[in-house]
């Protein structure tokens, strides 16, 4: 009961009415921020530090955070109806998103990704209140064995899904890696695949990957429907209300409430993050639907699984900074110095010395989740307008704000022919039928997977049985092979009782 | 040819070149020199090997397989778009931000949208040029060159 | 005759020019340049000056801050290549600007570069676990002269760049033979947490990252690598790699540089300007905040530090077979 205590303490810092405008103002730019391609909650916290400096530590953090879930709850909208992922952890809101909205269902879509991020989050405050301490613990016995292994899982779950296509789903997967290879090695500081490119020695950004691929790629593809004369793309003409149907919630409050934990665990996860949350929450929901065949091609629990999970990874996120001073993620590394700047110094002496600032903190999350639902909701009434736009205005202007956002990522015009190489890139593999998320997958963890082997190799001496030396790893590595062997053997199951049927 | 073949031939010259090219790497010059270049190496095997494998697949495969076709009116709209591109780009940082986006989706939406209707295009491109500059200069304050 | 007249005519034209344009300099924005990403050192230290100079009213032109990040700064660097000899482009740099061009990553060096001031000095520190068997940095030298791949040290940058090269001074100087047998693992991110997790024996880092980890006591800061002890602060009870007995400090400096053949007089004014703001008030508030050390250098002190520094760092790279440049 003493948390409680606590927590009302918090409610009323956070809910004066300066902390309550910032709050707001942090979440309605976070959410702008979010929804523009190549900006997301890094670029949003780093141009508020000068602003913060002149804020009481409780107003800071509180505006911190508020822009960082708001750049979460934004990075899907510009998926699901542009195709567009507004930053890395939006990127499985395309998946089934965007089909959803083809269809003409982009205001169940919108007001799907919104409650799916708002109870994802909530849940995740909830966990964050109870736990944080021996969550944060446990996130520490993850050394370079136990992200190889975790890598290694993701990538047998997401190669398996694509079973129709196995082989293509490889394929997909060794090019991910191989993009991943290039760039400065980190053990060694070698150089390779960087062709003298200085502005590749740090390797390509997953975003530009992912933009190209997904948004050039698709107005590529659309290319074909606009040549044959004729409107091609059906205008959107009537908006309906942007809300859900009981049947769409039926389908979908289960994946929420499965996949939050996961999103949790693996923004808690130094170094891991919310788009390997986000993806990790859409395979484990089509690995075990009951009509995977409808993933892909505008399942609603196709969206609200990996939203839940990439809010809660937002939320875990925070915590080995807050409990322990460790940060986990850009994002939470920026935030961490402009705390030391405003003289609080996080981790667990937080909570002893300032008590009031870091339940302030926890209490506005809960409020600023409510706030970003509520700005959400409204805001997808005026988004979604943009399905109104005929296609032939609509994909110059993609192509533009596409251009746009990868240049601020690293100001570089570099990016910006990587980025005209995807969406060529995109277009070929749609027209091959190679499924993506594989390869995205492997853009975003490739690095981080090798250079961790390799990090075990060195602790070890070069012995491999690191990689079997905890449980963590030990559980990790069965799961690999589970998710290989779930769908055949499911197959199999399928195969089974439908002969029996038969006879 | 059947899609799924030429997408296998691809596999196997595109790991076979990646392959030669990841033996040429540089060594490293502290702890085992050859490790920055297992990783690439086998992956570049393994890419050959799904290659083959994929080829093995289709011709097993009774079934007629895709044959892919590229409509020529859709390879003109898109070979435009690159070229316009590819001109923003070399233009980007050298005439500035306002005057490169005004004149890339200027001419990208007359590519597309057809020169008749010149008024929304000109309009469409100057209003998003400074919206966009307006949103990323005034209120994020991200310096755009 | 005529050539002469046009010659005479053409000279006098251009000195007026020239003395007009540095008698009102500045007379236009200037740009300032931080060749990292935004929230990283190099932003922070270029964004502050800026504020600072403004706040103070020294420098009356606008200061628009731009990012060229990539490379490890190389990017940056190449890019002020193209500003050559202009009085308006400033950026910021520390370390890395010579270790990228000792280490091959570009032909690029500081001598491309018109130093023009040393602003700030930060210092390492090397954490172990707190259940870690080293009580002093002398243990871990000694465990390293015994079995030089007994202690897996990290730090969050590439070998051969400022985590791996600080402790490799260090044990150097400590009479570590072999160093490049001693095994470094290099973290993106998560270097902190592998060593509270106790997965490295290790870390090598900044200073200020030691903080709030050490006053939790989940790790214990062994030494610094300043040459005196901190004033103030948890850090005040760490000792100096020079109180225990090892003879040598590293300084991660940060400085203001123009382009190559940056003109005179853009030099003078920017480096008076600078010793004026590090005696604000300003900036005081500011270092203490950011908690660095005041070190101001003018403009020819800072280039024979740069070369002096050059070379200490050439010898280190030279000696683990990292050194690439010419």
């Amino acid at each position: 009961m003493e948390i409680l205590g606590y927590l009302s303490q918090g409610f009323a810092l956070a809910m004066t009415p300066l902390n309550l405008v910032w709050l707001v103002l942090g979440a309605i730019m976070g959410t702008v921020l979010g929804m523009l391609p190549g900006l997301g909650p890094t670029t949003g916290i780093a141009l508020l530090l000068p602003l913060t400096f002149t804020m009481t530590p409780d107003t800071a953090l509180i505006t911190m955070c508020a822009v960082y879930y708001g750049a979460m709850f934004g990075g899907s909208r510009s998926s699901i109806l542009l195709n567009v992922p507004g930053d890395g952890a939006a990127v499985a809101a395309c998946f089934d998103g965007y089909p959803l909205a083809k269809k003409g269902l982009a205001e169940s879509a919108l007001a799907m990704s919104a409650i799916a991020s708002f109870i994802g989050g909530l849940l995740s405050t909830i966990a964050f209140v109870l736990m944080a301490v021996p969550v944060a613990r446990f996130a520490l016995r993850f050394g370079p064995p136990e992200y190889f292994t975790l890598m290694i899982f993701a990538l047998a779950a997401t190669a398996s899904i694509s079973k129709e296509a196995i082989v293509k789903g490889f394929i997909s997967l060794t090019l991910g890696l191989m993009i991943s290879t290039i760039g400065m090695d980190y053990q060694s500081g070698v150089l390779r695949f960087t062709f003298g490119i200085m502005e590749l020695q740090t390797g390509i950004d997953f975003i530009i990957v992912i933009i190209g691929i997904y948004g050039l790629g698709e107005v590529f593809i659309n290319f074909e429907k606009l040549a044959v004369k004729g409107p091609g793309v059906e205008l959107k003409k009537k908006f309906g209300r942007i809300w859900i149907t009981m049947e769409q919630w039926k389908r979908s409050w289960l994946p929420i409430l499965r996949q939050t934990p996961v999103g949790f665990l693996i923004g808690v996860l130094p170094g891991a993050g919310g788009t390997i949350a986000a993806l990790m929450a859409y395979n484990n929901e089509k690995q075990i639907s009951k009509h995977p065949e409808e993933f892909g091609e505008g399942a609603i629990e196709g969206l609200a699984a990996p939203e839940a999970a990439n809010n809660a990874a937002s939320v875990g996120a925070l915590i080995p900074m807050m409990t322990l001073g460790v940060p986990g993620s850009g994002t939470t590394a920026i935030m961490l110095g402009a705390l030391m700047i405003l003289g609080l110094q996080p981790g667990p002496l937080l909570f002893q010395q300032h008590a009031d600032v870091a339940w302030a903190v926890i209490a506005s999350m809960f409020l600023g989740n409510v706030v970003c639902a509520i700005i959400n909701i409204p805001l997808a009434g005026v988004l979604v307008r943009v399905l109104a736009v005929p296609p032939r205005i609509l994909y110059p202007l993609i192509v533009g704000l596409a251009f746009v956002g990868v240049y601020t990522i690293n100001f570089s015009t570099v990016d910006l022919t990587l980025l005209m190489i995807f969406g060529v890139v995109g277009y070929l593999m749609k027209k091959f039928k190679i499924p993506t998320a594989p390869l995205i997958l492997a853009v975003v963890i490739g690095q981080s997977m090798e250079q961790s082997y390799r990090m075990s190799m060195m602790l070890s001496d070069g012995q491999l049985g690191i990689f079997f030396r905890t449980g963590i790893c030990n559980t990790l590595l069965v799961l690999a092979v589970l998710s290989v062997i779930w769908p055949f053997y499911s197959d199999w199951r399928k195969k089974k009782k439908a002969g029996t049927i038969k006879k | 040819m059947r899609s799924d073949t030429i997408l296998g031939i691809f596999a196997i010259i595109f790991g076979g070149i990646y392959s030669a090219q990841a033996l040429a790497l540089p060594k490293a010059s502290i702890g085992n020199p050859w490790a920055p270049i297992y990783f690439p190496l086998s992956l570049g095997v393994l890419l050959v090997a799904f290659g083959i494998l994929l080829i093995l697949k289709s011709m097993k495969s009774k079934k007629a397989g895709r044959v892919l076709s590229f409509p020529r009116e859709a390879m003109i709209l898109i070979a435009g778009t690159l070229v316009l591109c590819s001109v923003y780009i070399f233009l980007f940082e050298k005439i500035g931000f306002i005057s490169s986006t005004m004149i890339f989706m200027a001419s990208v939406l007359t590519f597309i949208n057809e020169f008749k209707n010149w008024k929304t295009n000109l309009t469409v491109a100057v209003s998003f040029t400074l919206l966009i500059w307006y949103v990323f200069e005034k209120l994020f304050y991200i310096n755009l060159p | 005759m005529k050539k002469l007249l046009t010659l005479v005519i053409f000279a006098m034209v251009l000195s007026f020019g020239v003395a007009a344009f540095a008698a009102d300099y500045p007379s236009r924005p200037f740009e300032f340049i931080s060749p990292g990403g935004a929230g990283g050192g190099w932003d922070t230290t270029i964004r502050l000056t800026a504020k600072v100079l403004a706040e103070e009213g020294i420098v009356t032109q606008p200061m628009p801050v731009i990012n060229k990040p990539g490379g490890g700064g190389g990017v940056g660097l190449a890019y002020l290549q193209k500003k050559k000899a202009d009085p308006y482009t400033v950026i910021v740099y520390s370390p890395p600007l010579l270790l990228i061009n000792l280490s091959g990553q570009t032909k690029l060096s500081y001598k491309d570069t018109t130093p023009i001031a040393m602003l700030i000095n930060d210092y390492g520190a090397f954490a172990v676990p707190k259940d870690s068997p080293y009580k002093t940095i002398n243990d871990v030298m000694e465990a390293m002269k015994k079995d030089p791949k007994s202690v897996k040290f990290g730090g969050a940058s590439s070998p051969g760049s400022m985590d791996h090269l600080q402790f490799l001074q260090v044990a150097k100087a400590a009479g570590v033979k072999n160093l490049k047998e001693l095994p470094y693992i290099a973290f993106q991110e998560g270097s902190l947490a592998a060593l509270m997790g106790g997965h490295i024996d290790l870390l090598s880092t900044g200073m200020a990252e030691t903080v709030g980890p050490m006053e939790a006591g989940d790790i214990r800061v062994l030494a610094i690598t300043a040459p005196q002890r901190v004033e103030e602060g948890p850090l005040a009870q760490i000792p100096t790699v020079m109180e225990e007995g090892i003879d040598t400090a590293f300084i991660n400096w940060r400085g203001i540089f123009g382009p190559a053949e940056m003109p005179d007089y853009a030099v003078k004014y920017l480096e008076d300007s600078l010793a004026q703001m590090v005696k604000t008030d300003g900036w005081d508030e500011v270092c203490t905040k950011n908690g660095w050390t005041r070190a101001f250098m003018g403009s020819a002190d800072f280039k024979a530090f740069l070369d002096k520094t050059n070379t200490e760092y050439k010898d280190l790279l030279t000696e683990i077979g990292l050194y690439k440049g010419e």
